[in-house]
C-alpha cells in the first residue's frame, strides 16, 4: 500500500463493479475515495465532501454526467472534473471539450494509465 | 304597330330569363340530380310565364285557349317541380317524400280537371288585359294547392335555415328564401283576378326569384356548378335582347334585332370561353398551391418524425454500447488489478491466462465498437472531428503497446521503427488511433510465423507502412478487401476469426481524414503490406 497522498477522489458511477475497481486501484494508491451512484448523489457528495477531483461517467440514472458537471461547477468553478466513459460519439466527447473538462474512454486505458491521468492532473507527477 | 303592356314585358322577361337559367345551370354545371331538378322548376315556371305571355298577347279567342292550357299546366306543375327541387338542395328526399307524391297526386288531379269546365269554363277580358280564365267550380282547388305548397316550401326552407350552423349554408338558404317569397308571392298575385277581383300586381317581382337564385349560385355555390359572373351577365344580355327582338314592333327592328343578338351571341360565347380558360387556370393554380401546402405539410410532419427516430436510434446506439462495453471493461480492470498484484501475489502461469483474457476482452471490445461505428456510417453521422497538430508517433505506440502482448502470445515479432521529425497531421486522434489498431491488429491476426514491422516516415505526407509475414491476400482480392465485401480465404478461416469490418472501417475513416489506404500483396502465403498516406498540416 502506497503512502498516504491526502487527495479525495470522488468516483461517480452506477456499476458497482467499475466503482470497486477504481476504489481498489485509487486507495493502493493513496487516495481516499467517496462514491455516488447517480448524478443527483454526486451533486450533493461534490457539496459536501469537496473531493480533489471528481472522476464521472456518461450515461447515469436521472441527471447524466454532463448534467451533474455543469451544476457542481456553477457551485465550485475550480472544481476538477474527468469524465470516464464508453461512449465514443461526437455528440457528446465535443460537448465535454467544450466544458473544459478530460474524457476518458474506460475500454481504452489500463485501471493505471486512469490513475497516472489523475495524479498528474493534481500535479502528484 | 303593336304596343306592349307593362304585364306582357313582365312575363316576357321573367319567361326567357327562367328558361334561359334553367338551362345554363343543367349544361353548364355538372349533370346532377340538383341541377336537373332546378332546370325542371325553371322550365315549368317559364311555360306558366310564357302563358301569360301568350294569354295577354292573344287578339282571338283559340290562341287565348292555347295559351291558358300551356299557362295552367306550366302553373300546376311549379309546385310539385320546385318542392322536388328543394328535396334535392335539401337532400332530405326521404323524409318528405310523402308530401312529394302528395303533390304528385294533386297535380296529377288538376291538370286533369285543368282540360274539364269545373276547372275553367272560360277567358274574357278582366283589368284592360285581353284575355283572363273565367275559373270553374273547383278551379279553387288550384290555389288552395299553389298556396299550400308554398308554404310547406317556405316553411323547410326556414327550419333548414334556422338549423344550419354552417355560414356558407346558411347564406344559401337565405337567398333561396328571398327568391320563394317574390316568386310565390308574386305568382300568387296572379290568381287575383279570377279569385278576389284585383289586379295581378305580384307578377313584376316574380322576375326577382330569378334574380337571388343566380345571385346564391354566383356567390354562394347554390348548384353544382362553377358560375362566374361573365356568364350571368352574358346570358343577361342575351335574355333582355331576345325579349328586345320579339317585342320588335316592326319588320326594321326585328332584323336589326336579330342582327345584334347573333352578333352578341357570338361576342358573348368568345368571352366567356376566354373568361372561362382563365378561370380554369386560377383554379388549377390555386390547386396546385393547395396541394404543394398540404404536401409541404407532410413532409414537415415526417421530418419532425424521421428526427424523432434518429434521436431514438441514437439514444438506443449510445445504451447498447454503454451495455456491451461496460461488462468487458469491468473483466479488463478485475484481471488489470489481478496483474498489478492487488489481490495478492499471481503465478507466471495465472498470468499468462490472465493476459489472454485482457486479450480476448479487448478484441471483443473492438468488435463493439467497430459495429457501433458502422451504424454511425450506415446513419450518415458524422464520425470524425478533424483537429490540426496532432503527431502520429505517440498514436502508433500506444497501438503497439496495446498489441504487443498479443503479438508474444502468438509468437511473432511486431516492432516500430519510426523517423524523427514527424509532421503534424490534421486528425481525429481516436478514431485515426482505431483505424491504424484495425490495420496492424489485422496483421498480428493472420500471421503465424515471422512477425509485423510497422514504418513512419513524413515525406511530403506522412506514410505508415504495416507488412507481414502472414497469410497473404490473393491478388483478386486486393481490391476489395478494404471496401467490405472481402470473403475470406480457406486460409484466412483457419488462421482467425473475424468479419473484415475492422478493415473496412479502417479504410473510411482514413478516407474521412483526406487520406489513402490500399494493400499489396505477392499472393497467399507470401504476406501483406498496408499503405497509409496522410496530408501534413
Amino acid at each position: 500500500m502506497a503512502e498516504k497522498l491526502n487527495k479525495k477522489v470522488l468516483i461517480v458511477e452506477d456499476d458497482e463493479d467499475f466503482i470497486s475497481i477504481l476504489k481498489i486501484k485509487f486507495e493502493s494508491e493513496g487516495f481516499s475515495v467517496i462514491t455516488a451512484k447517480d448524478g443527483e448523489n454526486g451533486i450533493e457528495t461534490a457539496q459536501q465532501e469537496k473531493p480533489d477531483l471528481i472522476l464521472s461517467d456518461v450515461l447515469l440514472p436521472g441527471t447524466n454526467g454532463i448534467e451533474m458537471a455543469k451544476k457542481i461547477e456553477e457551485a465550485n468553478k475550480d472544481a476538477i472534473i474527468i469524465f470516464l466513459t464508453n461512449l465514443t460519439d461526437q455528440e457528446y466527447t465535443e460537448e465535454i471539450k467544450k466544458m473544459g473538462c478530460d474524457c476518458l474512454v474506460k475500454s481504452d486505458l489500463k485501471i493505471s494509465d486512469i490513475v497516472e491521468k489523475v495524479k498528474s492532473k493534481l500535479g502528484l507527477k | 304597330m303593336i304596343t306592349f303592356t307593362p304585364f306582357q314585358v313582365s312575363a316576357l322577361i321573367t319567361a326567357v330569363s327562367s328558361i334561359f337559367f334553367g338551362l345554363f345551370v343543367y349544361f353548364s354545371g355538372e349533370k346532377t340530380k340538383l341541377n336537373l331538378s332546378w332546370l325542371f322548376a325553371s322550365s315549368v315556371i317559364g311555360l306558366w310565364s310564357l302563358g301569360f305571355f301568350g294569354l295577354v298577347f292573344s287578339t282571338n279567342i283559340s290562341t287565348a285557349w292555347f295559351w291558358q292550357y300551356i299557362l295552367d299546366i306550366g302553373g300546376i306543375c311549379i309546385p310539385i317541380l320546385y318542392f322536388n327541387f328543394l328535396l334535392h338542395l335539401l337532400k332530405r328526399d326521404k323524409k318528405l317524400m310523402v308530401l312529394q307524391v302528395f303533390a304528385l297526386l294533386a297535380a296529377t288531379f288538376l291538370i286533369i280537371l285543368n282540360f274539364t269546365t269545373l276547372y275553367k269554363t272560360g277567358v274574357s277580358p278582366k283589368f284592360g288585359i285581353n284575355y283572363w280564365i273565367d275559373p270553374g267550380r273547383l278551379y279553387f282547388l288550384f290555389p288552395l294547392y299553389f298556396a299550400l305548397f308554398a308554404v310547406i316550401s317556405t316553411y323547410v326552407v326556414a327550419k333548414e335555415y334556422r338549423l344550419s350552423t354552417d355560414r356558407d349554408r346558411k347564406r344559401q338558404l337565405m337567398y333561396v328564401l328571398l327568391a320563394q317569397i317574390f316568386g310565390f308571392g308574386g305568382g300568387f298575385t296572379d290568381f287575383f283576378p279570377q279569385v278576389f277581383n284585383t289586379y295581378p300586381f305580384g307578377n313584376y317581382f316574380v322576375i326577382l326569384y330569378v334574380i337571388f337564385i343566380s345571385y346564391a349560385a354566383l356567390k354562394h355555390h347554390l348548384f353544382d356548378m362553377r358560375v362566374i359572373a361573365t356568364e350571368l351577365l352574358t346570358f343577361a344580355i342575351w335574355a333582355v335582347l331576345l325579349v328586345r327582338t320579339l317585342l320588335s314592333n316592326a319588320i326594321n327592328d326585328l332584323l336589326v334585332n336579330i342582327v345584334v343578338l347573333v352578333a352578341v351571341v357570338v361576342v358573348g360565347i368568345l368571352l366567356m370561353r376566354s373568361v372561362l380558360k382563365e378561370v380554369l387556370q386560377k383554379e388549377k393554380i390555386e390547386k396546385i398551391s393547395k396541394e404543394l401546402e398540404g404536401a409541404y405539410v407532410v413532409e414537415k410532419k415526417a421530418n419532425i418524425e424521421l428526427q424523432n427516430l434518429d434521436k431514438y436510434k441514437d439514444d438506443f446506439l449510445r445504451q447498447t454500447q454503454h451495455d456491451l462495453k461496460n461488462p468487458l471493461t469491468v473483466i479488463m480492470g478485475y484481471v488489470d488489478l489481478l496483474l498489478a498484484g492487488n489481490f495478492g501475489k499471481v503465478t507466471k502461469k495465472a498470468s499468462d491466462v490472465l493476459k489472454r483474457i485482457e486479450v480476448v476482452a479487448q478484441d471483443k471490445v473492438r468488435d463493439v465498437n467497430n459495429f457501433l461505428d458502422t451504424e454511425q456510417f450506415k446513419m450518415g453521422k458524422k464520425v470524425v472531428s478533424l483537429k490540426p497538430g496532432v503527431v502520429i508517433t505517440p498514436i502508433l505506440k500506444e497501438v503497439v503497446d496495446r498489441l504487443l502482448y498479443q503479438a508474444e502470445l502468438g509468437g511473432i515479432y511486431l516492432k516500430l521503427d519510426i523517423a524523427e521529425n514527424m509532421h503534424a497531421i490534421s486528425a481525429d486522434r481516436e478514431k485515426l488511433k482505431s483505424a491504424i489498431f484495425n490495420i496492424v491488429h489485422n496483421s498480428v491476426k493472420y500471421t503465424k510465423t515471422g512477425g509485423v514491422n510497422i514504418k513512419a516516415e513524413s515525406n511530403g505526407v506522412v506514410k505508415i507502412i504495416v507488412s507481414d509475414t502472414g497469410i497473404g491476400i490473393p491478388k483478386d482480392k486486393l481490391a476489395t478487401i478494404l471496401e467490405g465485401q472481402f470473403e475470406r480465404t480457406e486460409e484466412a478461416q483457419k488462421t482467425a476469426s473475424g468479419s473484415g469490418v475492422g478493415l473496412y472501417l479502417s479504410a473510411q475513416i482514413i478516407k474521412l481524414h483526406n487520406g489513402k489506404v490500399w494493400a499489396e500483396s505477392a499472393g497467399e502465403g507470401k504476406g501483406s503490406t498496408f499503405y497509409i498516406e496522410l496530408p501534413i498540416g
